[in-house]
């Protein structure tokens, strides 16, 4: 019975999705991503950490003096842009998931483990959590950088632990929220266990929101990891890091425009298409929201 | 009102709390101790920590050799000249923006508006500066690269904030010096606008449209009262209040594009000096920079927080 009731509601999610153009576009520049990094290895044409020392900062082919060899230009040590900036797609993509599975699943057994807390214990971790939310992220991120030191581990580290409170604080309110119903009284009643409660009427409930707060954490997380390496602080060069190619770009903003605009175009659709499809998922589990 | 505001100041105390056992856990990262503390145990010594925090002997910089606290209070103008301007920009235009929206909504000016907006904060800022110096400053030449003031102004730093400086220097050079820090000032507070600016407008719009559907609204229609009237008095007020709570998180996001914003710029303000400090690992310095930043960011809430409390009378009750 429950299990055709949340079919129904998947259906109908799916309906409004789909009539989201910005989601559509949004999933369809994902999935070239996606894709991309998926193939990168095979796709790239040549090897991103080769240096071709007579092919230094050749422009794209779109510009007159561009060299077909190199469809996105060379950077300033004569390495393929197209090459950097797919091993570049694979790499981002992989931390990016890497952290935000990790930081998800701590922050939801955290948040669900809070549920058999007693409430002043519950009370002062989701003070500390909040304490933890009220920081600026990247400010948090640096400050852990700081201790472990630098590189592109303890980065990811880092971005992790700035992500962790975002799933317990959405974990424990929606629980908390949920724990109030009517439904989960009347389990009660029916003589549920509170980790049954939790798991078999309570979870399907707060799935969805767990779901948002997902896609959303990925656009968080993907700036955030570009945002260290930017600052000399994550992947540290030659990694074909988006972030840390950027960070290299910055002397030849103006001979090389094009050292600078790619790997930003990369990060920047990347981000946009998540966010597309993370409104589009928001508003499709949510139907009682404004559009 | 009184038992709300005593759960602020409890909430707030935590916070304090809190903030000063991870700068204390920074501190402890420095190779020598950034204070003479009496006692050998580890906890101890924290209590001994918040004592000198409070005198206001936030350590000495290992690199500078300087008091931490003075380095901070030195730097820390510059910011807030970026930080102010640029909230400043991002609450008025993301305002009127979600206002005109709102007011359009359907249209092709709201489409186009909200197509940019959502740009807007998808746009890594990082990337988002290089970009703008690349157009403005590299092409077009409007705006300067780098840095707070030209060379050919020798600028005595009384208060630090260089748009007061260089009117105290009016004798001087008259309003030259002035309009050069300006014209310093407009492209980094831009880039660090942009992404708040954003957010604020599409919160303002979709805040207004939900006021505008309530009855009230109705009946104040119906009464053949104006459109414009509707939306600046009636509209407003009642929308401002997810608007504020969004704009709490906007300080913090402007915290952390700060940052960023004057390492792009070469911006001689705290989040460039935090930097160098993290590069050089120099611990008494990040200690001090984390616990005065994340003490501007709980200020800025809290006012946020009593500004809500004075407009809604609802969060006067405590829940």
């Amino acid at each position: 019975m429950r299990k055709s009731l949340v079919t129904a509601n998947q259906k109908a999610a799916w309906v409004i999705y789909k009539q989201n153009k910005g989601a559509l576009i949004g999933s369809v520049i994902l999935a070239l991503i996606l894709l991309m990094a998926l193939t990168g290895p095979w796709l790239a044409p040549y090897d991103p950490a080769h240096q071709f020392s007579n092919k230094v900062l050749v422009p794209p082919i779109w510009n007159s003096a561009g060299d077909f060899d190199y469809f996105f230009g060379t950077d300033d040590l004569g390495r393929d842009l197209l090459s950097r900036l797919l091993y570049g797609a694979r790499l981002s993509l992989q931390l990016t998931l890497t952290v935000v599975v990790t930081a998800a699943i701590t922050g939801i057994i955290i948040g669900a483990a809070s549920a058999f807390l007693n409430p002043t214990l519950r009370s002062l971790l989701m003070r500390i959590m909040d304490l933890l939310l009220s920081f600026p992220s990247l400010l948090l991120a640096i400050a852990i950088v700081a201790i472990i030191g630098p590189g592109l581990p303890n980065a990811i580290y880092a971005v992790i632990i700035v992500l962790i409170p975002q799933f317990v604080r959405i974990t424990q309110s929606a629980i908390s929220d949920e724990l109030n119903k009517d439904y989960v009284m009347a389990a009660k009643l029916d003589g549920a266990k509170r980790f049954r409660l939790l798991t078999h009427h309570v979870w399907p409930n707060i799935v969805p929101a767990l779901i948002v707060q997902l896609t959303f954490s990925f656009s968080t997380a993907l700036l955030d990891i570009a945002a260290l390496g930017f600052l000399g602080l994550g992947a540290q060069p030659p990694m074909a890091e988006w972030g840390t190619m950027l960070s290299e770009s910055r002397a030849f903003i103006q001979f090389a425009p094009w050292t600078m605009t790619l790997p930003g175009v990369a990060i920047f659709l990347t981000v946009l298409s998540i966010n597309l499809v993370g409104d589009g998922i928001r508003d499709a589990l949510d139907p009682r929201l404004n559009r | 009102m009184f038992a709300s505001l005593l759960k602020q100041l409890g909430t707030l105390l935590i916070s304090l709390l809190g903030l000063t056992v991870l700068t204390y856990i920074l501190s402890l990262q420095s190779n020598i101790p950034i204070h003479d503390y009496k006692s050998s145990n580890v906890f101890l010594q924290y209590f001994e920590y918040l004592q000198f925090l409070l005198q206001g002997d936030w350590g000495i910089s290992s690199i500078h050799k300087r008091s931490v606290l003075k380095d901070f209070l030195q730097h820390f103008p510059a910011s807030i000249e970026l930080i102010a301007l640029a909230l400043t920009l991002a609450v008025t235009t993301g305002l009127g923006l979600g206002i005109l929206s709102a007011s359009r909504r359907g249209g092709w000016l709201d489409n186009t508006l909200m197509t940019s907006s959502l740009i807007g904060y998808s746009m890594p800022i990082f990337w988002w500066g290089m970009l703008l110096v690349l157009l403005f400053s590299l092409t077009l030449g409007w705006t300067p690269v780098a840095g707070r003031l030209d060379f050919q102004y020798n600028i005595e730093p009384y208060t630090r904030f260089m748009l007061i400086d260089t009117l105290l220097h009016h004798n001087k050079y008259g309003f030259n010096a002035f309009l050069n820090a300006l014209h310093h000032l407009i492209l980094p507070a831009v880039t660090l606008s942009t992404i708040p600016m954003a957010i604020i407008a599409r919160m303002t719009r979709s805040s207004l449209l939900a006021v505008l559907k309530s009855e009230y609204i109705r009946t104040a229609r119906s009464k053949g009262i104006s459109k414009r009237r509707i939306i600046w008095i009636h509209g407003l007020r009642n929308a401002l209040q997810p608007i504020l709570t969004i704009s709490g998180v906007q300080v913090s996001i402007i915290m952390s594009g700060v940052i960023v914003t004057e390492y792009i710029f070469a911006w001689p303000g705290i989040g460039k000096w935090l930097l160098e400090a993290v590069s050089r690992r120099d611990f008494a310095s990040i200690q001090g920079g984390v616990l005065a930043l994340s003490i501007v960011v709980i200020a800025f809430n809290l006012a946020l927080d009593f500004l809500s409390i004075y407009l809604n009378p609802r969060l006067r009750r405590p829940s």
